[in-house]
């Protein structure tokens, strides 16, 4: 049993040191080149966080006691929530319905760091508090649709169980075009980072954060946006993977797996990263707009399940 | 030792009704809540009891003698304790305490302007009210009881005399709940007419043949979906529920409505058998419209107490979703599970939304005001009130690892894996209004308490008496506590309150059960997350922190009361975007519900001349007059 734990711990490590690496190849790689700039070091996250670290602890008049705790606390609850997301396909610890404990982990992580912004009284937090919240709102529909889709077609909604059992319909492919959406939208990149918008609401909930609380929001940020590409790699793409590895035996078969789903996170991550940076920033009902004209994606493919495709 | 206990909250209430009767104003009152606390910790014990003790025994039945003013008549009915009515009498006990502890210095705000004794009288009839529906095995006494509940209700609702609005609301619920007893009435007749006696005992195995069961069916889903406030029905509650003084709104949505779940759950499945699929599906339909629409319309709400009122209906849907779905999948121990989560979602909403009403009504306290336009800021001086509304908005909108969680998460998960498509779509969009409660009361939060005021000066506001604090800090540890403990509700609720109202293989659901109880290990890894991150701003705080000025672009003119948003436009552009949500409501109102409600209030206007308190008492009066009447015919 200490085995388990601790290669679970372990896998969720090695994750935690990638994320700040994997921000930087995004910055250096995509941000850059598709800018035509030289571009920061790939550690230049690190150093950031580190210099933000450093500093001394600022904090408005205006705040609560919830303007210290909200930022520590967002960033452990993403943390734990990486630890429902099975990366080697099989999680020691994963049950029916993970995949909902999940969805409302991620939206505990994001509700708390916007509730850390708002406890500061700042103005600006309220509008970005409202953008995040009408982007969670649509994007939950379209979230809510993908997932019936899914129980419908593996009748379970346990993480491990739906990433190893491969099931191939026009319907079930709908639902996963619908989750790589899903995970642009949550990414909080370009055109959908409105409710951070620097040059509108100077950062939105960020505004009166510095120093090493910014750092623990940041990081938590970076947390979630690695866990939104990674439950669309293990629920979309981890039946494809397992259908590959299944022939090698175990021990050997759950490493694989593993650094199989990282890469393929990491793929996901950039072509995400891309694809952002070639979009400008939405204006908000064009945000919204957007999302719910791609609602009709899930829907469609909710239909599609229920005739039997 | 037991039977005489099924009668002791009672004659503890009339005790305290008495008290009330015999003391002035103040006293009355301290009077009257202390004893309905006590009554209510002796509900909480009784329920505890009943639930906890050996399944083998026979259910608990005592007798009650009610001397009737006709013709000397002693009416003997009984009183029944089981598994069924003990859950919903702990969720009552625990309101109720809280309810009670917290009037005590929320009510003498009135003092001097209403009478404290009217207070009492009708808050203690209330309680015993729905006490006597939730243990009654007679239809007499159901009747009679379900409609003193009504009447007390109306009373307090209307308490605030001198406010119109106070008193139409009342009005609007008193007739739009008779209309709903009517039906009630109606199939409990036919019921008695059926089987020849009142008692409950002897409706059970009765049976009906199909045109019965239906009518009976559609009698039975108004008349209780009324009281429910399920959605073409639920056009009073955004109405009468913000009026009452707060810890009776606490009452109202913490527990009156959920009277209508447990008739529901006792005539239409444990007394009379009818047919479960067709039931379940209406009510699994009703249930998720309630969601769909009460959430939807909660977070337009600026009224902090209608943001609250419109969500009780969300929440209503989700437990009617549970029970309906629950029926539709009935043999599969799924459905089971989605009973089970419904009743506890019953007890997670009783302890939330009564938790939030409560800290609305300490903002009222303090700062005379519910318009969430112009409230802000109260975080800084009000810290308790502001935490227990943390913890119970996060308990509400399904947040891990705190009880609304739970219940929401079982509920969505056993109808989203059952594999009916009807059922997952329901569940789909189930999800969807969870997030829709999550915004709504980040409204609130945010514009009560942490953003900035727009009224003139804070200063003197300062945190509300000891016993607000404790009323809510009680229910606020209960919202933890269902969550990390969720099993021992969850087992007692599958083992001796769902298995009074159907027959299940206890076997098959407890295998389920064990995979569900495998969310501990998460639920310890967030206790552990939550601590830790406790301890490292404990460690942080150690260090100096240096205050600074708010950040408002350099400038002196932006002033931050004059950039933020109000109450209106806090969803404004999601309103917009997904407008057809919204016009598709305008249409149900046009066509469905204004029809039915200005027949009502066409009958209010004809009556506006005329003192609407002789009115009620006119109705009151022929109401039980009616009963009595039945009364008499019966016996």
């Amino acid at each position: 049993m200490v085995v388990v734990y601790l290669g679970l711990i372990i896998t969720v490590l090695i994750i935690l040191v990638l994320i700040p690496i994997l921000d930087g190849i995004e910055r250096k790689f995509v941000k850059a080149r598709i800018q035509s700039r030289v571009g920061p070091p790939i550690l230049q996250t690190y150093y950031d966080l580190i210099k933000l670290f450093r500093k001394e602890l600022l904090v408005p008049s205006t705040a609560s006691k919830l303007f210290i705790i909200a930022p520590i606390l967002s960033f452990f609850t993403s943390v734990a929530t990486l630890f429902v997301v099975p990366y080697t396909l099989s999680n020691p610890l994963g049950f029916e319905g993970d995949l909902i404990l999940f969805i409302y982990l991620l939206i505990f992580s994001s509700i708390t760091a916007l509730l850390g912004g708002l406890s500061s009284s700042n103005p600006f937090t309220e509008v970005s508090s409202s953008r995040e919240l009408s982007l969670l709102m649509a994007s939950e529909l379209f979230l809510g649709l993908s997932i019936a889709v899914i129980a419908l077609k593996q009748s379970s909604l346990s993480l491990s169980k739906i990433s190893s059992t491969p099931v191939i319909t026009p319907s079930v492919i709908l639902a996963y075009i619908a989750l790589l959406y899903y995970a642009f939208i949550k990414s909080a990149r370009t055109p959908y980072d409105i409710a951070e918008a620097e040059p509108e609401i100077a950062s939105g909930y960020l505004i009166e954060y510095s120093g090493p609380l910014l750092a623990f929001m940041i990081l938590g940020n970076l947390v979630r946006r690695y866990l939104t590409t990674s439950f669309f790699v293990v629920v979309a793409l981890g039946p494809t993977v397992s259908l590959a590895t299944s022939v090698i035996p175990t021990p050997i078969k759950e490493l694989t797996n593993y650094v199989l789903i990282l890469g393929l996170s990491t793929l996901t991550y950039l072509a995400l990263g891309t694809a952002s940076v070639i979009h400008g920033r939405y204006r908000v009902i064009h945000a919204l707009d957007s999302i719910r004209k791609y609602t009709s994606v899930p829907i469609i493919a909710l239909v599609l399940a229920v005739v039997g495709l | 030792m037991i039977t005489s206990d099924v009668l002791l909250p009672i004659y503890l209430l009339i005790i305290g009704f008495i008290l009330s009767l015999i003391l002035r104003d103040s006293k009355a009152l301290d009077s009257a809540l202390f004893i309905s606390s006590v009554a209510s910790v002796t509900m909480i014990l009784l329920a505890i009891q009943t639930l906890t003790s050996d399944p083998t025994i026979p259910k608990i039945t005592t007798e009650l003698q009610i001397l009737l003013g006709t013709s000397n008549l002693l009416k003997t009915f009984t009183l029944s304790l089981d598994g069924l009515s003990a859950f919903f009498i702990l969720t009552l006990g625990i309101v109720g305490l809280a309810s009670s502890i917290y009037g005590t210095a929320y009510i003498k705000r009135y003092l001097g302007v209403e009478s404290l004794r009217f207070y009492s009288l009708t808050y203690i009839l209330f309680l015993l009210s729905m006490y006597l529906v939730l243990v009654s095995n007679d239809i007499v006494l159901f009747i009679i009881s379900w409609e003193l509940m009504t009447i007390t209700a109306f009373f307090l609702i209307a308490f605030e005399r001198t406010s119109e609005v106070a008193r139409r609301a009342a009005l609007k619920y008193l007739l739009m709940s008779y209309s709903g007893s009517g039906l009630i009435i109606m199939s409990l007749l036919i019921l008695y007419l059926l089987s020849g006696s009142t008692s409950f005992t002897s409706l059970k195995g009765l049976n009906l043949d199909v045109t019965t069961q239906y009518l009976l069916m559609l009698l039975f889903t108004v008349g209780f979906g009324i009281k429910a406030a399920l959605v073409p029905m639920h056009n009073w509650l955004p109405d009468a529920h913000p009026e009452a003084p707060s810890n009776v709104s606490a009452l109202l949505s913490g527990f009156m409505i959920k009277t209508a779940v447990y008739g529901i759950l006792r005539f239409t499945i444990s007394l009379v058998c009818l047919n479960y699929y067709v039931l379940g599906l209406v009510l699994a339909s009703l249930g998720v419209l309630s969601v769909v629409y009460g959430t939807s319309m909660s977070i337009i709400q600026t009224d902090s107490k209608k943001l609250m009122a419109f969500s009780s209906i969300g929440q209503i849907g989700y437990i009617f979703l549970g029970i309906g779905g629950g029926l539709v999948l009935y043999p599969n121990p799924l459905g089971i599970i989605a009973m089970s989560a419904a009743l506890l979602h019953v007890l997670n909403h009783a302890v939330s939304k009564g938790l939030l009403f409560l800290t609305a009504g300490s903002i009222i306290y303090r700062v005379n005001s519910r318009d969430l336009n112009i409230l802000g800021g109260l975080a800084r001086y009000m810290p308790m009130t502001f935490t227990s509304s943390l913890i119970a908005s996060l308990s509400i909108s399904g947040i891990p690892p705190l009880g609304g969680f739970i219940s929401k998460w079982l509920i969505i998960l056993s109808l989203l894996i059952s594999t009916n498509t009807l059922l997952v779509i329901y569940a789909s969009l189930a999800i969807f209004a969870s997030v829709l409660t999550t915004s709504a009361f980040i409204k609130y939060l945010s514009r009560a308490f942490l953003s900035n005021p727009n009224i003139s000066s804070l200063s003197h506001v300062k945190e509300v008496p000891t016993s607000m604090v404790l009323a809510q800090l009680l229910l606020a540890s209960l919202c933890v506590l269902l969550g990390v403990l969720f099993y021992i509700p969850l087992n007692i609720i599958t083992s001796r309150t769902i298995s009074n109202l159907v027959v299940f293989d206890l076997n098959s659901v407890s295998i389920l059960i064990m995979n569900i109880v495998n969310i501990l290990t998460y639920i310890a890894l967030l206790l552990i997350t939550i601590t830790s991150s406790l301890v490292i701003v404990i460690y942080t705080l150690r260090y100096k922190v240096r205050t600074v000025p708010l950040w408002t672009f350099g400038t002196k003119d932006l002033l931050p009361s004059k950039l933020g948003l109000d109450g209106n436009s806090y969803y404004t552009e999601f309103e917009r975007t997904y407008s057809f949500s919204y016009v598709l409501r305008h249409y149900v109102y046009e066509f469905l519900i204004n029809p039915v409600t200005s027949m009502f209030m066409r009958f209010v206007k004809a009556y506006d001349k005329v003192d609407t308190y002789l009115y009620v008492m006119l109705i009151v009066i022929t109401t039980f007059l009616t009963v009595l009447i039945a009364l008499v015919v019966v016996v």
